[in-house]
């Protein structure tokens, strides 16, 4: 999970193929970020998800220059047609292309989850860096909130807190009214803290476990020994040792967030037109199942699916890649 | 990071002030004990020494006899279960009960550490140059240009080849020898007043060990730095320190030149320390190395009077001084000191118990000879009787 010292001068002779070394070429030395590099590279599954996670996010943002019709174009006279040559993906009951409003509906569902992750991750990293450094009552403080927010019913919170958004626009006591966040507004926006509010948790134990081994080390002793405070200590030898486990981990809460994101949205708490993601296309299809329209429903569930397995393959070679005695290749 | 004119005078103009014989550390009566759950360990129990300018005083013990604690307690790092007695006082100012602000201030500035184990000491994932570029920002702050062709310049005091190139890499790629260079480098950055080296030649092989030696005393030369060299190497510290303190169980032993303990020690310990080193000028080939009878005390339960009573060779009998009372060390000469009861009559001491050892071994050997004797005038008396 995270990188640890190598002993040795790590020597990597390279895949099959290039391990015959050329005579009197020196075999060379990698620093521990090539090593990663190279491993995570040659993590197929990861640099397929990748890949397919970079199209969705270009195809998706770049909706405005790629998709094939204007968004929210009606023509209700081809309403809910099957995919054809025309509309990929068939039209939805106001004669939409679907395949346009599923891209635009994508900017929104990528966006809650990176935010979530980077919000989610950065507060649960800088509190489990804390309790895990301090110690004693800061951290018996930390983590029995940790220890709170990991039982509470979260979708039940998640699902409580939003519905004061929509009913009138007041965030617990906080008007959110119609502020702009990006190229959202308000409910996205509310969304986004509350799945970031409620997803800290597990960085938080993760991070701190591993500072807990960190700070026994001897190099924090030696920077100690050399004057630097505690807060320099965090931020130069702490935290950078506990990158595999906060990206890994940031990686599977974009994951989490979008899926828990349409959950809420489909029981009828998060988004709601004309700013909606694929969660809401899913909620609108919901009737559809066994019908001629099924379609509705699989296409933004596809999406959701592809990405969401994509974005976990990319943790997993992260992990892998991060994890200095993985040396196998890996699917 | 701190600027020069916010710090108090005293702690800015201490080192240049003072006259040349003005200790740069000194350490009174110095006790630190842990509360555990076996009991109280006392690591350190009543040490003094002191180190003055430009002086190299080299602390010398087995493991556990409170050499690292006690490098500890002078840079302030000491856990807060620790209980803390004495005064350790470096350059005037005492640092027990400092602020961690101002210990901050000392600690790599004024007083640097080099550790043991380079490779644990330096952080795994931050390139050499950057860690070395470290212990020059925490206390100043310096313009990058500067910083980088003032890293360039500590490893190229230190001996690392190629610092242009070297500098970018990571702790993992140098060799032992030059991760100690590197970290020496880390603890000079600041141009200290007083550097602890704790065993820095421990984890090396013997020819890396004497570059990394030359290193330090090149770097004293430079800076006119103190040097406290803690380390369980004889020849170490009779290579590079000036003063020896002998350390036994949390106490000291015995404290003098390197010329004094080497060739007059004054404490059945400090002798059985040198008379466990493998000499080449003497020709011992083949015999076996001297050992100290028995197991170093727990720091737990010392033994009462002298901690070393139950592996001296010379200790007096059951009942007496060494068993009853506690020697504080005394002056045998002005240089040196020996906490032993016996030290002025150690000579006379060990020479009768060598007398004392031939005595018995003749005897025993006349007791075996007279029953081998014995043996065999009855094997030869033997007649069968069949």
């Amino acid at each position: 999970m995270s990188i640890q010292p190598v002993s040795e001068t790590v020597l990597e002779l390279g895949t099959e193929g290039e391990h015959l070394l050329v005579e009197g070429a020196e075999p060379r030395a990698y620093t521990q970020r090539q090593l990663f590099r190279r491993r995570f590279f040659r993590h197929r599954m990861a640099m397929i998800s990748l890949f397919a996670l970079a199209f969705m996010a270009f195809v998706c943002y770049g909706a405005n220059l790629v998709a094939p019709y204007g968004r929210g174009e009606q023509d209700l006279l081809n309403a809910t047609q099957p995919p054809s040559s025309e509309h990929w993906m068939g039209t939805d009951r106001l004669g939409r292309d679907y395949l346009t409003e599923i891209l635009y509906a994508g900017r929104l569902t990528l966006t809650i989850g990176f935010l979530v992750a980077l919000i989610s991750t950065t507060m649960g990293a800088l509190m489990g860096a804390v309790a895990g450094y301090r110690g004693g009552w800061i951290d018996q403080v930390i983590s029995r909130i940790t220890d709170l927010f990991l039982i509470v019913p979260a979708l039940l919170i998640a699902a409580t807190l939003l519905s004061g958004v929509r009913r009138n626009g007041q965030f617990l006591w906080w008007d959110v009214g119609d502020r702009l966040v990006f190229f959202t507004v308000d409910i996205a926006f509310a969304m986004i803290l509350v799945i970031a509010f409620l997803s800290w948790q597990y960085i938080v134990r993760l991070v701190r476990a591993q500072v807990l081994a960190l700070k026994e080390r001897e190099f924090v002793e030696a920077a100690r020994a050399a004057g630097a405070s505690h807060t320099r200590i965090i931020r130069r030898h702490i935290l950078p040792n506990c990158i595999g486990v906060i990206t890994v981990n940031a990686t599977l809460t974009i994951a989490i967030a979008i899926v828990t994101e349409a959950t809420l949205t489909f029981l009828g708490f998060g988004l709601q037109p004309p700013n909606f993601s694929w969660g809401y296309l899913i909620y609108d299809a919901r009737g559809t199942v066994g019908s001629d329209n099924a379609y509705l429903l699989y296409f933004p569930g596809l999406m959701l699916f592809i990405t969401v397995l994509s974005v976990n393959f990319i943790g997993d070679g992260l992990r892998d890649a991060f994890d200095p005695h993985g040396k196998k290749e890996r699917w | 990071m701190t600027d020069l004119t916010a710090l108090p005078v005293e702690m800015v103009g201490a080192g240049t002030d003072d006259g040349e014989d003005a200790p740069v550390l000194s350490v009174d009566n110095l006790q630190v004990h842990f509360p555990t759950d076996g009991g109280l360990v006392k690591a350190v129990d009543g040490l003094s020494f002191t180190v003055r300018r430009n002086e190299t005083l080299g602390l010398v013990g087995e493991s556990g006899s409170g050499k690292s604690v006690t490098s500890l307690a002078v840079l302030g790092l000491l856990p807060k279960s620790a209980r803390i007695s004495g005064d350790v006082r470096f350059l005037g100012q005492s640092i027990l009960g400092q602020s961690e602000k101002r210990l901050r201030d000392l600690r790599g500035r004024r007083i640097a550490m080099v550790f043991q184990d380079a490779l644990a000491a330096l952080n795994p994932v931050l390139t050499v140059g950057s860690q070395i570029a470290e212990a020059i920002t925490v206390h100043a702050d310096v313009d990058k240009k500067e910083l980088r062709a003032r890293v360039f310049e500590l490893l190229d005091i230190v001996g690392i080849p190629d610092p242009t190139r070297r500098y970018r890499d990571y702790p993992h790629q140098y060799s032992g020898g030059m991760r100690q260079r590197a970290m020496i480098a880390m603890a000079i950055a600041n141009e200290p007043d007083l550097l602890i080296a704790d065993e820095p030649t421990t984890a090396l092989d013997v020819t890396i060990q004497a570059q990394v030696l030359e290193v330090i005393e090149r770097i004293q030369d430079r800076t006119r730095a103190s040097v406290l060299l803690i380390t369980h190497d004889l020849g170490v510290v009779a290579g590079l320190a000036d003063r020896v303190l002998v350390m036994y169980a949390g106490r000291p032993a015995e404290i003098g030149t390197v010329d004094e303990i080497f060739y007059d020690p004054r404490h059945p310990y400090t002798r059985g320390l040198l008379a466990s080193l493998p000499r080449s000028d003497r020709g011992t080939r083949g015999e076996r190395l001297y050992r100290i009878k028995g197991q170093p005390p727990s720091l737990i339960r010392v033994p009462p009077g002298c901690a070393f009573h139950p592996r001296c060779p010379v200790s007096s009998d059951f009942d007496g001084i060494c068993f009853r009372d506690r020697p504080s060390p005394r002056e045998i000469t002005p240089l040196h000191d020996s906490a032993c009861h016996f030290a002025e009559t150690l000579e006379d001491r060990y020479a009768a118990a060598e007398r004392d050892e031939r005595d018995e071994r003749d005897e025993r050997n006349d007791y075996y000879a007279a029953k081998r004797r014995r043996e065999n005038d009855e094997l030869e008396a033997y007649q069968p009787t069949d």
